[in-house]
């Protein structure tokens, strides 16, 4: 009776439901047990219904996407029923979004991979057999030893994903002996590391809460979320900060300020602009510049041609508009923030734009102070593991990688440049082998075809998945990973305002057959072992649980294992931000002149332009530009087929401008062909004002085309099936704004 | 009087539409696919300069003073809590039948097919009568959603209700009391706005049909036969009357 | 059939006990379900002042005890009317059907012409008036009764669909079937109603040998000769007079 009342009885001492119950028991009925029947086919995760109770509480970390927030995980008789925020994060301050909300779905998803399976069809087609470990274990140890065997081991790519359980992947690529690594930043942020890194020596925080103007190029920080960006951005915007936002779309974060809807691809021209008006007008900050910055002058002579006028030719900004952001700047510096960007793999030309937005920074002061953007004060030191033998010397990556991308992250990988030599045939040696973890190469990497062009001519590949993603589709077997919710991870202690420990610990115990990635591998690597004798036997590379992991990590620490698993974070009291010592000179930028270089030292070294030189292009006429991005519901392409997550936008749509629209007879919710040079995809139009009329925007991991993914597969567009191979020319970041397409409807 | 008011304040320049109220909501009361207690709704107006201007307004039951769907309930299953001014609905009472879901302006009604009975947002009663917030203020991280009771001039809501600056869904029509308030920027257009909504074709056949039908066919049989009885009773006076003339 | 009972001789054995006893369960059986249903519905669909569901509700303990007793009553009279139909049927049913059952449009015609005579004649008008030959049961009798059994059936399938989904909330049946059922349930039973008024006016104050009959069993030989003509006629002839 609890379980089907409102707060108010109707008087009755006999229930709805012990009336049933009295009538089954002299039985009048015989169907009366259908009402729990009916809820359970239409099982939506748990239910609680009109009853509310906390249940026991465990502390952890999300994993829906990067940001790693402190999350509460609520189970009640084994089952996790909610997750709330944890008010004591200082990342997420209590919140999650609705991603965070649907972790519980990501457990208890009706399609998850829940035992190993092996292959019996072809790539792709779906036709498994259900395997146990045993099994697995050996399929994947023969398998690898024969590309061992034949190629050695440098034949293998290891593909995988930021996440804290990396690390044991990318040991085991290590000890197998292959330098080959692709991971996520060339698909994601290389481009602004390598930009930021050459100009100030690193990525730099923004204070948002206290800035006074805010400049964002694209970065659509309430959407595509980085806690707690977002959360204080919009205390600043009610704090009174102006938010200029700069994109072809019109996005959340453009309606929370002035939207500047620019021509694509022309975001350099408006950066060097603005600096052309702070030089011109001498509203830059004189103090900074002259004693924490180089190559002023050099700069000074290099703008001097980028005019507003000429600005707006390239931008179709205003002149007017753009000389009245460069004073609105300038009067609220050095409490500006020029905010860096995540996903800044756009065009090719995106490292030195990257800079140029770096130097604005420097040009204006607006750094280390409050409400700029300043470096934060660094993460708790862990202990850190003792891994006994250190990886030895490797081969050379086969696609020369290092000395291409001089100044790229070169553990990281570039994954245009490794797809082209194994393509075009320049790579130094066969790649044969692909481990895949936590990644989906196929929804992540432009230019669909390539990748799997490049998966045809892989003799073994292997995936180590939660759910049947496309990448784990086309594999040869996969092996399925615990989530989140179901393991104990490596700690972490994110750099940040306030220094914290943070640990991802099991709510409930594994479903289904799911192991963790480093059971996973300790089972490949016990059978590897028998058919190879490595350097060092790969079993002994992994003689270590993942608790006496994490002991060792928190050796020195002020916490210990239990206490921490207890208490779910371990925080340092409140301090107060420093901010002055870079400004003072106190501490130095990692720079090679230990100063924001206005003229890259590092950029002279490797011969790229020491200022960064803007070239004008023109669009394909006739075409759209295809741009891609998040919305705050999705993960890249990793939850579109969450149950929970997929009933918010079960399809994603093309957004077309009104005018072209009409042009081509395309009416909202109209069905049309979306058709580029790297190929095609159907979608569903969404007229709207909110987009240029020489761009279409799609949101990014739909269109899936494993048939395992049901809530999905085949839903939508995949932009990745459009895009073309590009890529920035020094970080190798891929560019996934070069496309232009046709649009016709279907 | 009800001792308190509960009320949700909106305040939509935080929104940014990522929906976690929702599935918040889902996750706290097992809400099935397909329904939801909750939503997001974007709203647009174009600016002079012709640039679209955005609202985002997380929506639900808007636990109304005056609320169609209570009257329109026959069982007496939805109804309105007298303590604290919550529109709810008494499951034991529930039939299915959808009369309240037509006459919701705001649509925050459905019938939930996992049990059958109707459901809403309850602002989670149960929740707060633990003293927790609802689910979906909670969640919220940029705090765009405010909970409280209006009655109690110490709250937050009542605190900010004070400095003003809010305005309710509400139409010249349709203006049945809404008790979540949206800050006053907000973008309301038509696709929000709530529509004066008919009862069901059913519930009029009954309400203006056949009960006073059978009011004027009740009334008419008894003012009849009643007439009838009098004009007999009139004859057997006269025929008394008769006889005892006669004798 | 004996008429020994008859203490002055001229009575008519007309109804064996058993019809008695359910006619009055009947009647009582409509009062009560009358009247609780009448407390059940609330709100703008309510028959009844607000005063009154609310008094009803308090007096069987909740609106959840009415719902429930009320059905369960509901079904509870049916399957006895229901069972008494079965039992009796060569010896009571089919004959009362075959009297009482106006079904052609003619003889709804008739029916009717003759009920709006009698009418009539209640107030002194159309006393030249004509009636069509009486049976057993007279028009207004027909109509009253085609009227109740066919009310009767519709009304126990309604009232059984909406306890059912009111009980079964989650078998989804569509809510527009408990909502015509509610509108068809209110509108046979005051359908009926309107005619018991009638039928009550008449044993009461026009005819109380009739109700005296629905004691007794017995009727006076010269009251059927009077009203039912036809009847007596018949009763005559299988020498039951």
């Amino acid at each position: 009776m609890k379980n089907r009342t409102t707060d108010k009885t109707s008087g009755a001492k006999l229930g709805r439901r012990n009336f049933l119950g009295v009538c089954a028991g002299v039985g009048a009925g015989a169907a009366l047990g259908m009402r729990s029947f009916r809820a359970e086919a239409a099982w939506a995760g748990p239910t609680s219904k009109e009853t509310w109770s906390r249940g026991e509480v465990i502390g952890s970390t999300c994993s829906m996407c990067v940001n790693r927030c402190g999350i509460l995980c609520r189970v009640k008789d084994g089952v996790l029923h909610k997750i709330d925020g944890d008010p004591r994060n200082p990342k997420s301050r209590g919140g999650t979004c609705a991603k965070g909300q649907a972790g519980v779905m990501a457990l208890y998803d009706p399609d998850r991979i829940k035992y190993p399976m092996i292959r019996v069809g072809k790539r792709g087609e779906g036709k498994w057999r259900r395997a146990s470990w045993d099994e697995a274990y050996a399929y994947v140890a023969e398998n690898m030893d024969k590309i061992l065997k034949k190629h050695g081991p440098e034949s293998f790519l290891f593909s995988s994903s930021t996440d804290l359980t990396e690390v044991f992947f990318v040991r085991f690529g290590t000890y197998l002996g292959t330098p080959n690594f692709a991971r996520h930043a060339t698909l994601c942020l290389a481009s602004r590391q390598v930009g930021y890194f050459a100009t100030m020596g690193g990525v730099p925080d923004s204070d948002l809460a206290h800035a006074k103007y805010v400049l964002m190029f694209g970065a659509n920080r309430l959407e595509a979320f980085e806690l707690p960006y977002n959360i204080d951005l919009i205390d600043g915007i009610k704090n009174g900060a102006k938010l200029v936002y700069v994109d072809p779309r019109m996005t959340a974060t453009a309606a929370k300020g002035e939207w500047i809807p620019i021509r694509p691809r022309t975001d350099m021209a408006l950066t060097l602009a603005l600096m052309h008006v702070l030089i011109k007008e001498e509203l830059y900050d004189k103090e900074f510049v002259a004693n924490r910055t180089v190559g002023f002058n050099a700069l000074k002579a290099h703008v001097a041609k980028y005019t507003p006028e000429w600005a707006e030719k390239e931008t179709e900004i205003p002149a007017k508009k753009i000389v009245t952001m460069a004073r609105e700047m300038a009067a609220a510096a050095p409490a500006v923030v020029v905010f860096p960007g995540r996903r800044t793999s756009w065009y090719t030309n995106d490292t030195q734009f990257r800079r140029s937005m770096g130097m604005l920074t420097a040009l204006l002061g607006a750094f280390d102070a409050p409400g700029a953007s300043f470096f934060n004060a660094g993460k708790q030191k862990l202990g850190g593991f003792d891994w006994e033998i250190e990886p030895f010397d490797i081969e050379k990556r086969f696609d020369d990688f290092e000395e291409r991308f001089p100044l790229a992250n070169h553990e990281d990988g570039g994954y245009v440049s490794l797809r082209d030599a194994i393509l075009n045939g320049t790579a130094e040696y066969p790649v044969k082998g692909w481990m895949v973890y936590h990644q989906n190469p196929l929804a992540s990497v432009l230019d669909e075809a390539k990748t799997m062009k490049m998966m045809e001519q892989m003799d073994f590949i292997c995936a180590i998945d939660i759910q049947p993603s496309q990448t784990a589709w086309m594999a040869d077997i996969i092996l399925p990973e615990t989530t989140y919710l179901e393991r104990l991870d490596p700690l972490f202690s994110p750099g940040g305002t306030r220094k914290y420990i943070a640990i991802r610990q099991p709510a409930v115990p594994p479903m289904h057959e799911s192991k963790t990635i480093l059971d996973i591998i300790k089972g490949v690597a016990a059978e590897l072992d028998k058919h190879h004798e490595f350097e060092t036997p790969l079993s002994d590379a992994f003689d270590f649980t993942i608790e006496e992991y994490v002991d060792a990590q928190l050796k020195g620490a002020p916490i210990d294992r239990k206490t921490l698993m207890k208490e779910g974070i371990w925080l340092e009291p409140e301090k107060p931000v420093v901010f002055g010592e870079y400004r003072s000179g106190k501490k130095k930028f990692k720079t090679p002149s230990g100063k924001m270089e206005l003229v890259s030292e590092r950029f002279r070294r490797n011969g790229y332009p020491t200022l960064p030189e803007y070239e004008s292009f023109k669009e394909v006429p006739g075409k759209l530009r295809l741009l891609t991005g998040h919305m705050a519901q999705f993960t890249h392409a990793a939850n579109q087929n969450n149950p929970w997550l997929n009933s918010l936008y079960p399809e994603n749509e093309a957004w077309i401008n009104p005018e072209v629209a009409r042009e081509r007879g395309i009416k909202n919710g109209d069905y049309v062909r979306v058709k580029s040079e790297a190929g095609e995809v159907r979608i569903k139009a969404l007229v709207t004002p909110k987009i240029r009329k020489d761009s279409v925007w799609m949101v990014h991991g739909f269109g899936s085309n494993s048939t395992g993914q049901t809530a999905v597969k085949g839903k939508g567009g995949a932009d990745q099936r459009l895009m073309s191979s590009a890529a920035d020319t020094i970080s190798n970041n891929q560019a996934m704004h070069e496309t232009f397409v046709d649009i016709v409807k279907a | 009087m009800a001792k308190k008011q509960y009320v949700m304040l909106v305040d939509t320049a935080r929104c940014v539409f990522c929906e976690a109220c929702v599935t918040s909501c889902r996750a706290e009361w097992g809400t099935p696919l397909g329904v939801s207690r909750n939503w997001v709704r974007e709203t647009m107006t174009m600016t002079n300069d012709g640039m679209p201007r955005l609202s985002f307004l997380s929506g639900r039951c808007m636990h109304c003073e005056e609320p169609p769907c209570v009257p329109a309930c026959p069982t007496g299953a939805s109804f309105k809590r007298d303590d604290d001014g919550l529109v709810l609905l008494d499951r034991e009472l529930c039939t299915g039948c959808e009369f309240c879901v037509d006459v919701c302006p705001y649509d925050a009604r459905y019938r939930d097919p996992a049990d059958g009975m109707i459901s809403k947002c309850t602002f989670c009663a149960p929740r707060i009568a633990d003293g927790e917030e609802p689910a979906c203020v909670n969640v919220c991280f940029t705090r765009a959603l405010t909970f409280g009771d209006a009655k109690d001039p110490d709250s937050e809501v009542s605190r900010m209700l004070k400095q003003g600056g809010w305005k309710r869904l509400v139409t010249d029509e349709v203006d049945i009391g809404p008790n979540l308030y949206y800050s006053e920027d907000t973008v309301f257009d038509d696709s929000v706005l709530p529509k004066a909504k008919k009862a069901t074709v059913a519930a009029r056949v009954l309400s203006d049909g056949v009960n006073p039908a059978l009011k004027i066919g009740l009334g008419g049989m008894v003012g009849l036969f009643g007439v009838a009885g009098l004009v007999k009773l009139a004859k057997r006076k006269q025929e008394v009357a008769n006889d005892e003339h006669g004798q | 059939m004996s008429t020994g009972n008859n203490p002055q001789g001229k009575m008519v054995f007309t109804r064996p006990k058993s019809v008695i006893r359910i006619h009055w369960f009947n009647a009582v059986s409509w009062l009560l379900l009358t009247v609780s249903g009448l407390g059940i519905v609330r709100g703008d669909l309510r028959f009844m002042p607000a005063g009154f569901t609310e008094w009803m509700q308090s007096v069987v303990g909740g609106q959840f005890n009415l719902i429930v007793g009320h059905s369960l009553y509901g079904i509870i009279w049916a399957t006895i009317l229901a069972a008494f139909a079965i039992a009796n049927w060569n010896n009571v049913m089919l004959p009362f059907l075959k009297r009482v059952l106006t079904l052609t449009p003619a003889s709804i015609l008739t029916d009717m012409k003759s009920m709006g005579i009698t009418i009539a004649q209640l107030f002194g008008l159309l006393k030249k008036a004509e009636l069509p030959p009486v049976g057993r049961y007279n028009g207004a009798q027909r109509l009253l009764g085609t009227m109740i059994l066919v009310s009767g059936v519709l009304i126990t399938l309604t009232g059984v669909a909406m306890f059912i989904m009111f009980l079964f909330t989650e078998l989804m049946v569509k809510g527009a079937i408990f909502r015509w059922s509610l509108v068809a349930h209110a509108f046979f039973v005051g359908l009926v109603w309107i005619g018991l008024v009638a039928h009550i006016y008449y044993s009461v104050i026009e005819t109380p040998e009739a109700l005296e009959g629905m004691k007794s069993g017995y009727l006076d030989e010269d009251f059927v000769k009077h009203h039912s003509p036809g009847w007596y006629d018949e009763l005559k002839q299988e020498g039951k007079v």
